[in-house]
């Protein structure tokens, strides 16, 4: 789990340089419309907490790290599999075996050494979000299966921190905005729940469409880029070529979100 | 009876059986039924679909179509 590729420089909110205005590496980025000097700072005073570093944690953590978030911390409990490489490019086969979380801190802290990394390896528990998401300002949801995802998406609204989820499965694909507080919620996007799968057929470069979908949500939601889709879901279809932005509605019975549902106090 | 259209890609189809296009079943049902007992009446468990929507709008299980209506199915999409 060793650092290395000039260590670290401090995290959201502590770089040791003086700012990000003069960092070629983010020379490509910093004419674009709405991002700037201002949004490259915001994006490296930002604390993002990824759930999962799999099909869609290798594209969000790539592209999350690559733009600049200041402190990016994940959560995986898993260890690399030969099969999950027609997907996963943060892992070699050299590294069959071997824990993700370790193997994809080295490779993440190698690629982008300005970002505060961290990883846990262990499965996702309420405690464990509540935890990595105390001083976050975004969540997003990588997992593969919907009790983590549950987890993650109640211990964000306990801390009033939105969440960018996204799911694949074949050529299918969604990515939906959930706000910190009040309606809609994952459960009211999953009314019927979940059943737990074995693991769907999924198209590398699916996973990576949708992950990358992911990201671009995450940074527009971090810098108020462009309207706002909160309480949306986009379902994408890559074989049929649809890309349908679809608003979810509140469930007036929902025991996450719903003001006439009667909830204890956490 | 009316006819509702059902479009569904991916790993839906297997279930859906098109045969207007690639993705898209017609079904001939009695005015009234909700999508749920659509589904099961041509063998489909709703247990296969995880979403429902026409048009922009997301639609439940309960939803009741009208005639004409093209309704896209979503299979559950849990993977990451
Ligand atoms: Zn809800």
């Amino acid at each position: 789990m060793a650092a290395s590729g000039g260590g670290r420089r401090g995290g959201a909110g502590g770089r040791g340089r003086s700012g990000v205005a003069g960092e070629e590496r983010y020379a490509r980025q910093l004419a674009l419309p709405g991002l700037g000097v201002i949004g490259q700072e915001r994006l490296a005073q930002t604390h993002v907490v990824v759930l999962g570093a799999g099909g869609l944690g290798f594209p969000v953590l790539t592209y999350l790290g690559a733009a600049g978030v200041g402190r990016i911390s994940f959560i995986d409990a898993d260890a690399v599999e030969l099969s999950n490489l027609n997907r996963q490019a943060l892992y070699t086969p050299a590294e069959v075996g071997q824990r993700k979380v370790s193997v994809a801190l080295e490779r993440l802290r190698n690629f982008a050494p300005e970002v505060n990394w961290a990883g846990t390896d262990a499965a996702i528990t309420l405690e464990r979000a509540r935890g990595l998401l105390a001083n976050a300002q975004l969540a997003v949801d990588c997992a593969d299966n919907f009790s983590a995802r549950r987890i993650l998406a109640e211990a964000a609204r306990q801390a009033r921190v939105p969440l960018v989820h996204g799911a694949v499965a074949g050529f299918e694909g969604q990515v939906a905005v959930l706000p910190g507080e009040g309606p809609p919620c994952l459960l009211c996007l999953y009314p019927e729940g979940q059943g737990s799968q074995v693991p769907p057929p999924v198209l590398g470069a699916v996973a990576g469409v949708v992950g990358s979908l992911m990201a671009c949500e995450a940074i527009r939601l971090l810098l108020a880029l462009g309207p706002r889709r909160t309480g949306s879901v986009l379902l994408v279809d890559v074989e049929r070529g649809t890309f349908d932005w679809l608003a979810i509605p509140a469930r007036s019975d929902c025991p996450w979100c719903s003001p006439a549902v009667a909830r204890p106090r956490s | 009876m009316m006819t509702v259209y059902l479009k569904g890609g991916g790993l839906l189809r297997e279930y859906l059986q098109p045969d207007v296009d690639e993705y898209t079943r017609r079904v001939e049902v009695a005015e009234g039924r909700t999508l749920r007992q659509i589904l099961e009446a041509i063998g489909i468990r709703p247990v296969h679909v995880a979403m429902a929507f026409v048009g922009n709008r997301l639609v439940n299980l309960a939803y009741v179509p009208s005639d004409g209506e093209t309704i896209t199915l979503r299979p559950p999409v849990q993977g990451g």
